[in-house]
């Protein structure tokens, strides 16, 4: 049966938004079983509560798998032929990037370079402002981690779990706004990015020069590399002299269950 | 049918994903222990896998370079954590991040999940701003919170217990679903549950964003970063030749600023679609084929002389690459047959079977295997021992801890309690491992437990196998701690399992075992 390109085109939009979809579902159903064995009070798992748990979701599990393997085999016959070519990119940055490659800046006013400079200082500012943001709550969830620290003798694993995991739950608190303010510097970015990609548009073109530093570097990346490498060995043997070594084999080979999440 | 030939040759693995297959298979060499369920507990764990792998997997052949990171930082109060920095600095100066790409077992799962067909979330500026929170997670998980609590002398690897997906897909999933571990599954709870859910996030989210872990989690990655541009292996931007198209920067699925920045796994995509063959990988010169076939002018003097010279190298380089690929897959051979075949489980000998009904063993309803466990106090040994299968008339209840153990220590006063409140009907003995952590046992014992009615005692290393201890393997221990074993007044065993007991837990075990 031979599908018009039309039908083809409605398969390979289609097929992949439904087993997106499936997959999350299945996803979800995966965490809300977890969640009803935790429920389920001391030691709730068993291979018995897994496979009553599990079992409920088999038939969603087994239609998505069934549904990747067909989709996949579809895809693969109904691709379309030849590769796609990678386009440059057309975010605001990058074309300003390639525009100060071949301006010829020398030949700019003294207006239109203040004008360059302000926009320039203006995002450096935002950017900058917004990392501070982040460092300052960073210091700060630290500090009450620090001080929500309440481990003592006789605190339970569960007593401690919840302790981090309110300071996370604070970081995260703090991290919202931090990232809407991200959200928010980002059109204020472009806005002033395509301003500045117009002026330095104005600007006549030149031969794009070699950047001088490229072959100073050569000679210094060795010796770095020499170096590092020896004070790795220097390292390596210390730690074998320390304990270091063996605390690697036993820390493999005898597992705290609770340090790695069995628990 | 030719289409469809076509279209089948697309599923054939690409050199990259080959390594990935052959570097999880040699990090995971140990295949015997997904069949029998135990760990591979060999030298070879004194060595640090580059990429991500779970030293709690069955088949993992080395350690964890993350978990163990943060269990050396956990104690360096006690131990500078020299080894483990240098094994990290040489991994990271070597390859960068080209482990991301080309030799991490969980890069390859994160790969093999993208392939699901189903629609992708590009990259935009939201996904460069979240790639730094790999860096937050680095430096507070992995090194703020293991120092911290280390002077409180509590080990607590932050990132292994609330974050890291490869110890709950590898350990839990991994080790505990094998029937044989079928009684650990009582020490899972919310812990677990909530590792659980954030595996299936991952898990989910590496279908729709391309290497989500790898981008906005792993600390690791973050780590490697930091080498990228001075690391031997790796990608290269050749400036000189760099018109500065973007094409690199487009077609790379990763947050990279530039080609070979902290961001960029060295998958090499970008290598093909370069218009000026600017960019090439690091250290390929005696290997890999030149990125431009030289073509001297029509009439040049030495044209000759430079075409031989190119097919020359091109030969010799081939040659190397059958070498290298042979020395790799004879390497791969001797692991596999080392792991499975040579290296064999230490096993210990049990003193000789009981007169009775019952044999000895380490099951429960079987007589308890005794041994005359060395106790020590807060000076040191003290020359006494005692043997917990001897001790008839009173419930005896084992528990083995390490100093090392976080989980185990916290558990501790829980057993003095009892001890003290059961003094006429119960024995408590802590066993410790014979490998001390940041505090020593004694030290410990003397800070903590100086009244205590509990006998401390140590295990000692079984022979020939320096990670094993003795009494814990006798009794059926299998690399896992805290583990508690009680006995009944007639050294029967009623209780043993793998997993931190709160009081009232250890109270409803002591109440239902009878008093003769």
């Amino acid at each position: 049966m031979k599908l018009s390109e039309r039908a083809k085109g409605i398969i390979r939009l289609l097929l992949p938004i439904l087993l997106g979809a499936m997959l999350t579902v299945t996803a979800v159903l995966f965490i809300l079983s977890a969640c009803s064995i935790n429920s389920m009070g001391e030691s709730p798992y068993t291979y018995g509560s897994v496979g009553a748990a599990f079992s409920k979701i088999a038939a969603v599990v087994y239609i998505t798998i069934a549904l990747t393997v067909v989709t996949g085999a579809v895809l693969l016959f109904l691709a379309p032929d030849g590769k796609k070519r990678a386009k440059p990119p057309r975010d605001v940055l990058s074309r300003l990037k390639r525009a100060y490659r071949t301006a010829d800046l020398s030949t700019a006013g003294e207006r239109l370079r203040k004008k360059i400079r302000f926009e320039q200082t203006l995002r450096r500012s935002l950017r900058l402002a917004n990392f501070s943001l982040l460092a300052i709550g960073l210091v700060i969830t630290l500090c009450c981690a620090i001080n929500a620290d309440n481990y003592a003798e006789g605190v339970t694993s569960h007593e401690l779990t919840a302790s981090v995991l309110n300071v996370v739950i604070a970081a995260v608190i703090y991290l919202t706004p931090a990232a809407l303010v991200a959200l928010l510097r980002m059109p204020i970015d472009s806005l002033s990015a395509e301003y500045e990609l117009k002026l330095v548009e104005k600007l006549p073109r030149r031969r794009a020069a070699m950047p001088e530093s490229a072959e100073r570097k050569a000679p210094y990346l060795l010796a770095v590399r020499l170096s590092v490498i020896a004070i790795c060995a220097v390292l390596i043997i210390l730690g074998i002299f320390n304990g270091g070594m063996n605390d690697v084999l036993q820390k493999a080979i005898k597992i705290c269950t609770e340090c790695i999440g069995l628990g | 049918m030719k289409k469809i030939l076509a279209r089948l040759k697309s599923l054939i693995p690409t050199k990259r994903r080959l390594i990935q297959l052959y570097a999880a298979l040699l990090f995971n060499a140990n295949i015997k222990g997904f069949f029998n369920g135990k760990l591979y507990k060999g030298p070879v764990k004194n060595i640090c896998t580059p990429g991500l792998n779970c030293y709690s997997c069955p088949g993992a052949s080395g350690a964890c370079p993350l978990g163990s990171l943060q269990n050396a930082l956990a104690e360096s109060n006690k131990r500078a954590p020299y080894y483990v920095f240098g094994i990290i600095i040489l991994w990271g100066i070597l390859f960068g991040r080209f482990i991301c790409g080309w030799l991490c077992p969980f890069g390859l799962i994160q790969d093999l999940l993208y392939k699901i067909k189903t629609p992708k979330l590009k990259k935009s500026r939201v996904t460069k701003i979240l790639s730094c929170l790999k860096y937050v997670i680095l430096v507070f998980f992995v090194f703020v919170v293991p120092i911290m609590y280390s002077f409180r002398n509590f080990p607590l690897p932050a990132f292994c217990k609330y974050i890291c997906p490869a110890g709950t897909l590898e350990g839990a999933i991994g080790l505990l679903s094998n029937a044989v571990n079928e009684s650990r599954l009582s020490l899972l709870g919310p812990l677990f549950t909530w590792k659980f859910a954030l595996l299936c996030s991952f898990v989910l989210g590496c279908i729709f964003v391309y290497r989500l872990f790898c981008r906005f989690i792993c600390p690791l990655g973050a780590l490697y970063g930091l080498f990228n541009r001075i690391s031997v292996l790796g990608i290269k931007l050749e400036k000189p030749k760099c018109i500065d198209c973007g094409l690199c920067i487009s077609t790379c699925k990763m947050d990279i600023r530039e080609v070979g920045d902290r961001e960029c796994i060295s998958c090499g995509d970008c290598v093909a679609v370069c218009p000026t063959k600017a960019i090439s990988y690091k250290g390929g010169k005696i290997i890999l084929p030149d990125n431009e076939i030289p073509t001297p002018a029509d009439g040049a003097e030495d044209r000759e002389a430079v075409l031989a010279s190119y097919e020359k190298r091109e030969k010799n380089k081939k040659l190397l690459r059958r070498i290298i690929a042979a020395v790799l897959a004879v390497s791969l051979s001797v692991a596999l047959v080392y792991f499975n075949f040579i290296d064999r489980e230490k096993t210990v000998s049990p003193p000789p079977s009981g007169d009775g009904e019952l044999e000895y063993g380490y099951l429960v309803g079987e007589l308890c295997y005794g041994y005359d466990v060395p106790l020590l106090n807060k000076d040191g040994y003290t020359g006494e021992s005692f043997n917990p299968a001897e001790n008839h008339g009173k419930i005896t209840v084992i528990n083995f801890w390490g100093t090392w153990c976080g989980p185990c220590k916290a558990e501790l006063p829980y057993f003095d309690r009892i001890a003290r409140e059961y003094a006429d009907t119960v024995t408590v003995i802590a066993v410790s491992t014979s490998y001390d952590g940041a505090q020593t046992a004694p030290e410990y014992v003397g800070e903590n437990f100086a009244d205590s009615p509990i006998l401390w005692g140590r295990d000692k290393v079984l022979e020939d196998a320096a990670g094993s201890d003795y009494y814990y393997t006798l009794l059926g221990g299998e690399s896992m701690y805290p583990m508690t074993v009680v006995l009944d007044t007639n050294g029967v065993i009623v209780y043993s399992d793998v997993k931190p007991l709160d009081y009232d837990g250890l109270r409803a075990i002591i109440d239902s075992v009878p008093l003769e």
